[in-house]
C-alpha cells in the first residue's frame, strides 16, 4: 500500500508490456490478482483510497435518521437515492461535536472535518471570519498514503454559490491547518486538463522523457533556494507560511517526478472523453457526473487516493434550478412548518452522493470494483439548518474500505458519542496508524467497532 | 461606463509604452544594476525616520502575497507582452479585505501548479522573436548579457535590487536549461524569469526592515516604495518610485508624500482605489445574488449587476477627483451614474446615461439609496430589513454583530392581516431575548428602507398596506431613509470607519489596540482637511503603522 509497492507495480507492468512478458499477450487482469481480488500477482496490495462528499446546511434529521438499527436499517426519506449502493452505505447517528458551536455551521464544519475546534478571526469592529485550527482529515490521510503520486489529493467543487466573505473555513473544505487551505477546482474541463492533459499517459504511451521536465524541476529547486535564504530572516509566522508554500513546491516535484518514472498502471485505467466548460448552478447535475467520472479514473489511473467533493459550501445559498428552489441557505432559515424544500434539496443532494458512488461501483477493479478500496465520509456543516444544532450529526460513511469496513453497511446509533470516533474509525479502515484523533472536546481514542468489518 | 481593473483578465494587453519593453528596466539614476553581497540583504536608506507618535505599539510585520489582481498588474507592467493566463486561485477576504487574506495565506499545490504555468507562459511571451530584444536590452553575443538581464529584471520582480547570490541563482538556471536545449540562450533565460515567477520574494511582499528602536522595524526605502506602488496603483512600483527608494527618499516622510501625491496624480490611482472601495463595501456580493420573477420578471442579468456597481464606484470617484470633496455627503448626495437599465429602476428617464443627478425632492439619495446595496442585502423574494440593518452597522459604521445563538428558530412569521408588513414580522425578534440585544441594532435602521423593494426599486407601500419608516440611530430618531441619511451624514462612527477600513487595507491587519494613537491621528487629519478623501490617503500613508512593524 506503500507508494514502494504503486511504482513497484507500475514497474511490472511496463515489464510487461515492453518486456518478455510481450510473448504471452496483455495479462489479463485475473492473471495478475490473488484469488481474492485484492492483491497483485506480486503480492501488491490494490490501495484503499480516501474520500469526503460534503454539503452545506445541514439535513431534516426527522427525515434522515433511519427508523431501524444494525444491518436491518432501512433507506429513509432523505437517504433513499442511495438504494443502488446501499450495501456500501453505513450511517452513524445520535453523535455529537464535542468542540462547541461558538458559531453556527464554522463550529459544525470544523469539528466534522478535522476533529478539533474552530479559530475565530474577530478582530472588534471587523466583519467576522474564522479558520481551522488543524488539518481536515483529508490530509491526515494524504500525508500518510499518497507519497510519491502524481496528486497529493484532489479538490472538487459543484456548487459555486459559497461564502466567501467569512475566512477560510466556510469557503474550503480542505485544509492543511489555520489559514490554509487546498481550494477546489469547480470546472470539468479544468480538472480535466489538470488531470489528463500534458503529462498524462496512458498505457502503452511511450516512455520517453522530456528533458524540459528535468529543467522543470531545477526552476523549483531554486525557488526552494530563494525560501531557504528568506526564511532565515523571518519571523515564526512568516517561516510557517513559506514552509507551507515549499510543501507545495515539493508537490510540484513529485508531479513532474511522476510523469518521468512511469506511465500509469494499465487496470482500469482510461482516459475519459474531455467534458464541457460547463460550471456553476445552473448545471450540478451534469458537472457532479463528470467531476465523479474524474474522479473515478483519477483513482482508477492511480493518480491520487484522495480526494474531496465539496458539493456546496458550508452556509452555502446554492440554487437549484434544476428542481426551482434556492437559496438554500435562507430557505433553512425562512421555510416554515417541517420545511418540504429544504427536504427536497437534500434528497437532491443525495442523489448526486448516489451518482459518485454509483460511478466508483461501476468502475471494475481486480475482481471488484473501485468501491471496495474506499473510505468514503459523507457529511455536511450542521446537524439542522434552520437551529444550528451540532448533536445527532448526520454522518454517512461509504466502501468497503478493502474489507476494513462493515459490509453491509449498518445504521450504528450513539447515544451522543464524539463525532471524532468515526472520524478515527475512518482514518483506521485507511490504514493510518493511529490510536487517538481530534483535538479539545474532539479528541477521542474510541473507535466505533460496529462500522469495523 | 469606466473599464475596471479589479476583474481578473486573463489576457493582458498592453501598450508598448512600458518600461519592461523598452530593454531599460533598470531604474534611471541607479547607474547599472547594483549587486550586494549576500550578507548585505537588501539596501535601504541610512538613518531611521522621524520617531513613532507617543504611546504608539507597532503591530507585527507579515509577508504579504500578491492577489490576483495585483499579480496580474505586476506582471502586465514587469512584461508588457500579451500573453494569456492561466486563472489564478482565488484570494480569501478575511475581516472584509483580501489583504488581510493576503497577510495570512500561503501557496497551495494547485496555486503552485498555476503560478508555474503563468510563468512558464509569460517568459515565452515576453521571450518570443518579435519582443524579445526590447525586452532582455542586450544579445546573446554581448558578454554578460545575462547577468545583466537577471539583475536588471530581478530588480524590478523582486522589487529590490538582487544579492550577488541571487544572480548567480538564476543565472545559473539560465546556463543550465540553454546547455540542456541545445544551445538556445532564449530559451535558457526563460528558465531563469520563470524562476523569479515562482519565488517567495516575487510572490509575497516581502518587509524586513531596519531597527527602529526596541522591537519596532522601519520599513526600509524599497519596502515602503511597494508599499505605497500596491496601495495607490495595485500593482508594483515604477522605474520612478524604485530611482526614489534608492537615493533613499522614501524612509522621509516628505519623500514619502511627494510620491504618494504623485501616485495619487495618477488615473492608475482610480482603479486601485475603486478596489478599496469595492472591499470595503463588499460591491462583488451582488455578483452570486439572484431574484425570483415575482421580483425580477425578466431575470437578474450581470449587466444590471456591473450597473449597480460602478454606480457606487463612480460616485464615490465624484467625491474622490472630481469636484466634490465632502467624503460624508455620499451619504446624502443625489449623483448617481446610470445605463438605461438602472435609471428605469431609479425612475428616471430610460434614456438616462451615465452621470445624473436624481431630484432633489426624491426619495433616493446617498449610498443607502444605491440600488446594489439594496439589492444584495435582501432575499430572493422580498426585503430584509436585517440585513440591510446589518450591513449598514459592519461596513458603514465599523460595529460587529454577533450571530445568531444557536438552537434559536429564525423563521418569521408569515404575513398576516395583523403581520401585513416586515415591521409587525420582525417584532417576533424583541420579544424572545436572546434576539432582541442584537436585533435592536440591525432592524429598525433596515426597516427605515422598506420603502425600496429587495431589488432597490422605490416603492410607496408593501402590497397596499402603509410602511412605518421611523427609527433611531444612537437615540436620535428619525422617520424614512432620508433623515437616517442626514443621521450618518453627522456620525462621527461613519466617517471614523472609513479611516479605519482604509488604514486596515494598507497596513493588511485589523488595527491593534498599540496602534490606536495612529488611527486618531489619522481621523483627525480627515476631519481637519474638510473629509477629502486624498488627505485620508496622506495621513495614513504618513502614520506610523504604514512605516512601522513590529518583529513577529
Amino acid at each position: 500500500m506503500t507508494s514502494r509497492n504503486t511504482l513497484g507495480r507500475r514497474s511490472l507492468l511496463r515489464g510487461m508490456l515492453y518486456g518478455s512478458a510481450i510473448r504471452i499477450g496483455l495479462p489479463t487482469l485475473e492473471m495478475m490478482l490473488n484469488s481474492h481480488g485484492t492483491a497483485l500477482a506480486d503480492g501488491a496490495t490494490i490501495p484503499k483510497r480516501f474520500g469526503i462528499f460534503f454539503w452545506g446546511n445541514g439535513v431534516r434529521l426527522k427525515k434522515w435518521v433511519p427508523s431501524a438499527q444494525g444491518p436491518s436499517w432501512q433507506l429513509s426519506e432523505e437517504l433513499a437515492p442511495l438504494l443502488n449502493v446501499k450495501d456500501y452505505v453505513s450511517v452513524a447517528s445520535g453523535y455529537n461535536i464535542k468542540t462547541g458551536n461558538e458559531r453556527g455551521h464554522h463550529a459544525g464544519c470544523v469539528g466534522i472535518l478535522s476533529g478539533a475546534p474552530m479559530i475565530p478571526q474577530d478582530p472588534k469592529g471587523a466583519p467576522y471570519a474564522s479558520t481551522f485550527s488543524a488539518p481536515s482529515i483529508d490530509q491526515v490521510v494524504a500525508a500518510s498514503i499518497t507519497d510519491k503520486l502524481k496528486f497529493r489529493s484532489l479538490e472538487i467543487g459543484i456548487s459555486k454559490s459559497v461564502v466567501t466573505g467569512e475566512g477560510t473555513t466556510l469557503r474550503y473544505l480542505s485544509h492543511n491547518g489555520p489559514d490554509t487551505p487546498n481550494p477546489p477546482e469547480y470546472t470539468p474541463s479544468a480538472l480535466y486538463s489538470r488531470l489528463f492533459g500534458d503529462g498524462f499517459k496512458e498505457p502503452g504511451q511511450s516512455t520517453a522523457v522530456d528533458p524540459k521536465l528535468a529543467l522543470r524541476r531545477s526552476v523549483l529547486s531554486a525557488v526552494k533556494d530563494d525560501a531557504t535564504a528568506l526564511k532565515r530572516r523571518l519571523g515564526v509566522n512568516d517561516q510557517r507560511r513559506i514552509d507551507q508554500h515549499m510543501e507545495s513546491i515539493r508537490a510540484l516535484e513529485t508531479q513532474i517526478m511522476a510523469i518521468e518514472n512511469a506511465p500509469p498502471p494499465a487496470l482500469g485505467c482510461k482516459k475519459p472523453t474531455a467534458p464541457s466548460t460547463m460550471t456553476g448552478d445552473k448545471y450540478l447535475t451534469a458537472v457532479n457526473d463528470a467531476m465523479s467520472a474524474m474522479a473515478a479514473l483519477a483513482l482508477a489511473c492511480d493518480q491520487t487516493r484522495v480526494f474531496s467533493v465539496m458539493f456546496s459550501g458550508s452556509v452555502g445559498f446554492s440554487n437549484y434550478p434544476e428542481i426551482q428552489l434556492g437559496d438554500h441557505h435562507s430557505l433553512t432559515h425562512n421555510e416554515g412548518g417541517e420545511q418540504p424544500q429544504v427536504n427536497s434539496i437534500t434528497v437532491f443532494i443525495m442523489q448526486r452522493f448516489a451518482k459518485l458512488l454509483e460511478t466508483l461501483k461501476a468502475t471494475p477493479e481486480g475482481t471488484g470494483n473501485l468501491l471496495d478500496s474506499c473510505v468514503i465520509l459523507g457529511s455536511t456543516d450542521t446537524a439542522e439548518g434552520l437551529p444550528h444544532t451540532i448533536n445527532d450529526y448526520p454522518i454517512l460513511i461509504a466502501g468497503k474500505g478493502g474489507g476494513t469496513l462493515v459490509h453491509p453497511g449498518i445504521h450504528v446509533r450513539s447515544s451522543g458519542g464524539n463525532t471524532s470516533d468515526v472520524l478515527l474509525t475512518l482514518l483506521q479502515a485507511v490504514g493510518l496508524p493511529l490510536t487517538e484523533f481530534g483535538t479539545k472536546g474532539g479528541k477521542t481514542s474510541t473507535p466505533v467497532a460496529a462500522l469495523r468489518a | 461606463m469606466i473599464v475596471r481593473r479589479f476583474k481578473p483578465q486573463a489576457l493582458l494587453l498592453i501598450g508598448a509604452t512600458l518600461a519592461g519593453c523598452s530593454g531599460t528596466i533598470a531604474a534611471p539614476g541607479l547607474g547599472g544594476a547594483p549587486t550586494l553581497s549576500s550578507e548585505d540583504g537588501p539596501p535601504g536608506s541610512p538613518g531611521v525616520p522621524t520617531g513613532q507618535a507617543d504611546g504608539f505599539e507597532a503591530a507585527p510585520v507579515a509577508l504579504r502575497k500578491l492577489t490576483v489582481y495585483q499579480y496580474e498588474n505586476t506582471v502586465a507592467d514587469l512584461f508588457g507582452v500579451m500573453a494569456k493566463l492561466p486563472e489564478l486561485e482565488p484570494d480569501t477576504s478575511i475581516n472584509g479585505f483580501f489583504a488581510i487574506g493576503a497577510a495570512k495565506a500561503t501557496v497551495s499545490v494547485s496555486a503552485a501548479e498555476k503560478f508555474e504555468s503563468a510563468a512558464f507562459v509569460l517568459a515565452a511571451a515576453a521571450l518570443d522573436a518579435t519582443h524579445r530584444d526590447a525586452f532582455v536590452g542586450c544579445t546573446p553575443a554581448t558578454a554578460g548579457c545575462a547577468d545583466g538581464f537577471v539583475a536588471r529584471f530581478g530588480q524590478r520582480a523582486f522589487r529590490r535590487p538582487l544579492t550577488a547570490e541571487e544572480v548567480a541563482r538564476y543565472v545559473g538556471l539560465a546556463s543550465q536549461a540553454q546547455a540542456a536545449l541545445g544551445g538556445d540562450f532564449y530559451a535558457g533565460l526563460s528558465y531563469a524569469i520563470a524562476g523569479m515567477l515562482q519565488a517567495p520574494s516575487f510572490l509575497f511582499r516581502v518587509e524586513l526592515g531596519k531597527d527602529g528602536g526596541g522591537n519596532t522595524v522601519a520599513y526600509d526605502d524599497y519596502e515602503l516604495a511597494t508599499r505605497l506602488s500596491y496601495l495607490l496603483w495595485n500593482t508594483t512600483p515604477d522605474d520612478a518610485l524604485l530611482a526614489a527608494a534608492s537615493r533613499g527618499e522614501l524612509s522621509k516622510l516628505d519623500g514619502l508624500l511627494e510620491q504618494a501625491d504623485r501616485l495619487i496624480a495618477d488615473p492608475r490611482a482610480k482603479s486601485a482605489l475603486d478596489n478599496f472601495h469595492s472591499e470595503r463595501l463588499s460591491l462583488e456580493e451582488i455578483d452570486l445574488v439572484d431574484k425570483n420573477a415575482k421580483v425580477m420578471p425578466d431575470g437578474f442579468d450581470d449587466a444590471l449587476k456591473t450597473a449597480m456597481k460602478d454606480d457606487v464606484l463612480d460616485t464615490i470617484e465624484d467625491y474622490t477627483f472630481g469636484a466634490n470633496t465632502d467624503f460624508r455627503e455620499l451619504f446624502t448626495t443625489r449623483v448617481a451614474f446610470v445605463n438605461s437599465e438602472l435609471a428605469t429602476l431609479y425612475g428616471l428617464p430610460a434614456s438616462s446615461n451615465g452621470r445624473v443627478t436624481l431630484p432633489a425632492d426624491g426619495p433616493r439619495a446617498g449610498l443607502l439609496g444605491k440600488a446594489v446595496f439594496l439589492a444584495t442585502y435582501a432575499h430572493t423574494d422580498g426585503t430584509s430589513p436585517t440585513k440591510r440593518g446589518k450591513f449598514i452597522r459592519e461596513r458603514m459604521l465599523c460595529q460587529s454583530i454577533p450571530a445568531p445563538p444557536p438552537e434559536v428558530s429564525t423563521v418569521l412569521p408569515e404575513p398576516a392581516a395583523n403581520a401585513p408588513t416586515m415591521r409587525e414580522r420582525l417584532a417576533v425578534h424583541n420579544s424572545v431575548a436572546s434576539c432582541a440585544g442584537c436585533h435592536k441594532l440591525m432592524d429598525p435602521i433596515g426597516l427605515s428602507l422598506e420603502n425600496f423593494d429587495a431589488v432597490g426599486r422605490w416603492r410607496k407601500d408593501d402590497n397596499g398596506h402603509a410602511l412605518d419608516v421611523t427609527g433611531s440611530l444612537n437615540g436620535s430618531d428619525f422617520d424614512g431613509a432620508l433623515q437616517l441619511a442626514e443621521l450618518l451624514h453627522d456620525e462621527e462612527s461613519a466617517i471614523e470607519c472609513v479611516a479605519r477600513q482604509l488604514y486596515r487595507y494598507a497596513t493588511a491587519h485589523v488595527e491593534t489596540d498599540g496602534e490606536e494613537p495612529a488611527v486618531q491621528e489619522t481621523i483627525e487629519a480627515f476631519a481637519a482637511s474638510g473629509y477629502k478623501f486624498s488627505a485620508l490617503l496622506r495621513a495614513v500613508i504618513g502614520s506610523d503603522g504604514f512605516r512601522f512593524g513590529a518583529r513577529q
